[in-house]
């Protein structure tokens, strides 16, 4: 039965998918390239998959003005495809005046909660991007397959109702190091029909912005909920929390909250600040992510970022969406300086230094260089 | 970063709310406070809708964008990129808010706070300028230093100085047409009294009523090879707008 359910929900968001390719439509690229080199005590070397490349293309649709569509598709140096994004939406007169009814079906990015990297209100795809390393991009970009009904209240109010099927659900947009965003690194299957939706209120008080909340049923024995809050206050500020419940078992609770700054101690060197933690209070384990970035020029950027874990030793935690939770083991750090130069927009060189701390040790010797090149046209 | 009485009339030919004077032309400006209020009475309209091309050209090349804006009374602008490499971002302003939207997230980010500061599409505008509402005097003390020419056209030469250190440049001439009062050329000063930025307009047409510069180059005189020049390809002002734009239904679409 869900084999068919899932069968046809493709075939509709496909054909609805296909008439819009006829219309307007653009086409672009992306080539990536990376590699790693391992420097210690005994000289420098290759990592296994210390090289990767690859080639990504896009195409986005507009028919008419109510009609989209967008598919992204990644080929790695392996030949592996990997289909990133396949979706339409349409939108359609609303009862809220200025607004519109949208629908949006097939693999789709979907953004629930607030944080940069930890987000514990992403009851879809995880409290944790799939991370394979760090960079200077963006950290949450993931989709799914879903349909999704997107309900204005207001100018900025809105509710969503969202049904995820049970297709093997794979994290595109995965965190890469070098500043390209190469295919899904992560790919799990999902055994459950998903199903809930969530509330936006905005606020518009300044220190509070927006209030949201949601909800995500999976298949009879899986309920999640959670609760999240932005707002600026001198640092801009952003928490989530969520619930997890399980037939059988207790009642999981995680907890993200983060703080964004940008400094201006010098003129045109903009410092951007941010901190973020997470927590799972059961197990007594933290995670946290800062980062300093500093945009040094109109075209090169600099900035040192850090995992590192505390409280409970272990460190298996199911972070509940793509399972890219970072294993870290209390005490332990991984840290990187990244360089990203864009002489012109659409190429983009990056430099990478890791350094991986064991309990404190700076003086663990193994450091990683990653060089990488992007091009977009 | 660009003087910000600059960037704030530069800005707003960017996002549709346009450069322009105001239409009564026969009228003789008389003293620095009445060329600069007819200078920002040009900016004040209902609606409008401009499509524009932002090239941005340093020692390595040639760089473009493309962008369509609208804009309503208060200050209201929605502007979507829709060629280059940012194609498909948007940027919202709604009363003092600025929203910015990421079609590879589908995600709605409110900037807030010390992030208004960064750069806007990799230009020398800061989204801070989008929601600068204060105007040329109440920022600036101006004094009016005589009459040139620029590109043959008869122009006010003013001095504006700044009030506070807030402000990103702390002197700026400006050279007024005394017809059309458009800015022509602006030199901008740093604090410790160096020209770092020029602006050039021209191409000057009348649009609903309003001039607007159709091509305006800006340079950064400490780096000779980067320059930012923005052609307006469409402008439409006084059109009827629909209350859709500037929400976030149509932000994330």
């Amino acid at each position: 039965m869900v084999k068919r359910i899932t069968a046809a929900f493709l075939c509709a968001a496909f054909l609805c998918a296909a008439p819009g390719l006829s219309a307007e439509t653009v086409t672009s690229a992306e080539i990536y390239m990376n590699s790693s080199a391992l420097i210690n005590e005994k000289g420098i070397s290759s990592p296994p998959l210390s090289a990767s490349g690859g080639v990504t293309l896009s195409v986005d649709s507009t028919k008419a003005d109510a009609v989209k569509s967008s598919i992204r598709f990644t080929v790695d140096n392996t030949a592996a495809l990997s289909l990133e994004k396949a979706y339409i939406k349409a939108r359609f007169p609303w009862v809220v005046s200025d607004t519109s009814l949208r629908f949006t079906a097939g693999k789709a990015p979907l953004s629930w909660g607030k944080g940069f990297v930890f987000n514990a209100g992403d009851l879809v795809f995880g409290s944790v991007p799939p991370l394979a390393g760090l960079s200077n991009g963006e950290y949450r970009t993931a989709a799914d397959w879903m349909a999704l009904a997107y309900l204005p209240l207001g100018p900025f109010s809105f509710a969503e109702l969202v049904y995820l099927p049970p297709v093997s659900r794979s994290a595109g947009g995965s965190v890469t190091t070098g500043g390209s965003e190469p295919a899904a690194a992560v790919s799990a299957p999902s055994p459950l029909n998903r199903a809930g939706g969530r509330m936006y209120l905005s606020a518009d008080a300044g220190f509070l912005q927006s209030v949201e909340g949601g909800y995500l049923y999976e298949e009879a024995t899986i309920q999640k909920g959670y609760l999240a809050l932005d707002g600026s206050l001198f640092f801009d500020w952003y928490g989530s929390a969520s619930i997890r419940t399980e037939q059988g078992n207790k009642n999981r609770y995680e907890l993200s909250f983060g703080l964004f700054r940008v400094f201006n101690f010098i003129p045109d060197v903009p410092l951007s600040f941010r901190a973020e933690g997470l927590v799972y209070p059961e197990q007594n384990r933290l995670i946290w992510f800062p980062s300093l970035q500093a945009g040094l020029t109109d075209s090169l950027s600099a900035s040192f970022q850090g995992l590192f874990a505390t409280g409970k030793e272990t460190g298996e935690v199911d972070a509940g969406g793509t399972g890219g939770a970072p294993m870290l083991e209390s005490g332990n750090a991984l840290t990187a300086i990244v360089c990203t130069w864009t002489p012109l927009k659409g190429i983009t060189l990056s430099g990478t230094l890791y350094r991986y701390i064991e309990k404190g040790d700076l003086l663990k010797p193994d450091t990683i260089v990653q060089l990488g090149v992007k091009s977009s046209f | 970063m660009i003087g910000n009485a600059l960037v704030h009339k530069y800005f707003k030919a960017v996002a549709g709310v346009c450069l322009a004077s105001i239409p009564l032309l026969s009228l003789p400006a008389q003293d620095e406070t009445e060329i600069i209020k007819k200078l920002e009475a040009n900016q004040v309209f209902d609606t409008s809708r401009i499509e524009a091309k932002i090239l941005v050209t340093n020692r390595f090349g040639l760089t473009g964008n493309a962008i369509t804006s609208y804009s309503r009374a208060g200050g209201d602008t929605l502007i979507e990129i829709t060629e280059g490499p940012d194609r498909g971002q948007k940027i919202l302003r709604q009363k003092s808010s600025i929203y910015l939207f990421y079609p590879d997230a589908e995600e709605v980010i409110w900037l807030k706070g010390s992030a208004l500061k960064d750069s806007m599409m990799g230009s020398d505008f800061s989204y801070e300028d989008l929601t600068n509402d204060k105007t040329i005097l109440d920022r600036y003390t101006a004094s009016l230093t005589g009459k040139e020419p620029v590109d043959g056209e008869e122009c006010f030469r003013l001095t504006l100085t700044a009030k506070t250190r807030n402000e990103t440049y702390a002197r700026e001439e400006l050279w007024v047409d005394s017809k059309l009062f458009v800015t022509r050329r602006a030199l901008l000063y740093s604090a410790s009294g160096k020209a770092i930025r020029e602006m050039l307009s021209s191409d000057i047409r009348t649009v609903g009523g309003k001039n607007l510069a159709f091509r305006t180059v800006m340079k950064d005189l400490l780096k000779k090879t980067t320059s930012t020049e923005m052609l307006i390809g469409k402008a439409e002002i006084g059109i009827p707008l629909s209350d859709k734009y500037f929400n976030r239904d149509e932000l994330s679409w």
